[in-house]
């Protein structure tokens, strides 16, 4: 007759992992030892969300103008916030026709929005500028920099190109997956054990989810059947 | 041309070997296309995005539960086919849906 299965410990909670694994996708799992999970798991939600990017371009993410998404894409980590903050302060136009109240200081500021096709930024103000079309097809615009001087960009293009369409939506998908697959990995990583070091005469131990016993010994499992 | 931008269209241009037409109008001389900046001018070929999509979401989920490494590569292939599938199906099922079974009841209902 087969013994019983020994009784598994319940699975303890691994803050430190979690906050970890929100600031780097696989990162939490990393830190339990589970080196190759951790691996794959970075592999996987930072390709699904640069592919977003590469595929919708940077306005794939946009905290202003699509927040309900990007309340998935956040789940990525400082990362989708960087990108966020890049493509709000040195790609998006200030308009000087409309104002929005800023959230942070109270203050009314004009609006930011994306640049049209026929607008240039001014990399100082922010303020959009009209791009001209030469006779050769060549585009310039001209721009007042602090100093008070005129200064002439040929050729001159959009700060970047408004995503619309599939594109558009397919970046905005992927991106938002890589967060929401994050959000889970965070929660594996949250009650996980530790991987454990294989010993003499042991089986293989720990390096999977839930392994039992796997307290105090942080080290990578190098078993071939083993996921650490 | 920049060698960087030459490398991108070129393996850009890989996926739309078919409509190249379509890659050429999204490349305008007055906006070079810049990577992770601008989209893809691939609208016509969305639908090829499907397997990175199912892809990655195969290898993060399948690095989650499975116990072991055993067999991870092909547990990754089968569930990102199992996705592109399932997507398919549901795409032929509102197909039908639609094109179908709503034109069947309309028709039906006009006597």
């Amino acid at each position: 007759m087969a013994s019983p299965a020994a009784p598994r410990s319940p699975e303890p909670l691994q803050p430190v992992a979690g906050v970890l694994g929100l600031l780097l996708p696989g990162l939490g799992h990393f830190y339990l030892g589970h080196t190759r999970r951790g691996g794959l798991i970075f592999t996987g939600v930072m390709g699904l969300f640069a592919s977003g990017l590469l595929i919708g371009g940077i306005d794939s993410v946009d905290r202003r103008e699509d927040f309900i998404w990007f309340l998935g894409q956040g789940l990525v980590g400082p990362t989708a916030f960087a990108v966020d903050y890049t493509h709000q302060h040195h790609f998006k136009v200030a308009d000087a026709r409309k104002v929005m109240v800023d959230p942070s200081t109270g203050r009314t500021v004009p609006l930011l929005r994306s640049a049209g096709p026929d607008e240039f930024r001014n990399p100082e103000s922010g303020q959009a500028v009209p791009i001209v079309m030469g006779s050769d097809g060549v585009g310039s615009a001209t721009y007042t920099d602090r100093a008070g001087r005129s200064v002439t960009v040929r050729p001159a293009y959009p700060p970047n190109a408004k995503g619309l369409g599939r594109m558009n939506e397919l970046g905005t998908l992927f991106t938002t997956l890589a967060g929401f697959l994050n959000l889970i990995c965070v929660l594996d990583a949250l009650w996980h054990h530790r991987a454990e070091r294989r010993g003499p005469g042991r089986g293989r131990v720990g390096g999977s989810v839930g392994g039992v016993g796997a307290g105090s010994v942080r080290r990578t499992l190098k078993t071939p059947g083993g996921f650490s | 041309m920049g060698t960087h931008r030459r490398l991108i269209l070129a393996a850009t241009a890989l996926l739309a070997l078919p409509g190249s037409a379509a890659l050429a109008q999204g490349v305008s001389p007055r906006l070079p296309y810049r990577p992770f900046i601008d989209p893809l001018p691939l609208h016509d070929w969305w639908w090829v995005f499907l397997v990175p999509l199912a892809l990655g979401i195969a290898v993060v989920y399948k690095a989650v539960q499975m116990k072991d490494s055993a067999g991870y590569p092909r547990a990754v292939a089968v569930m990102a086919l199992q996705i592109v599938l399932g997507m398919v199906a549901l795409g032929a099922a509102s197909y039908l849906l639609v094109a179908v079974y709503v034109r069947f009841i309309a028709e039906w209902l006009a006597g």
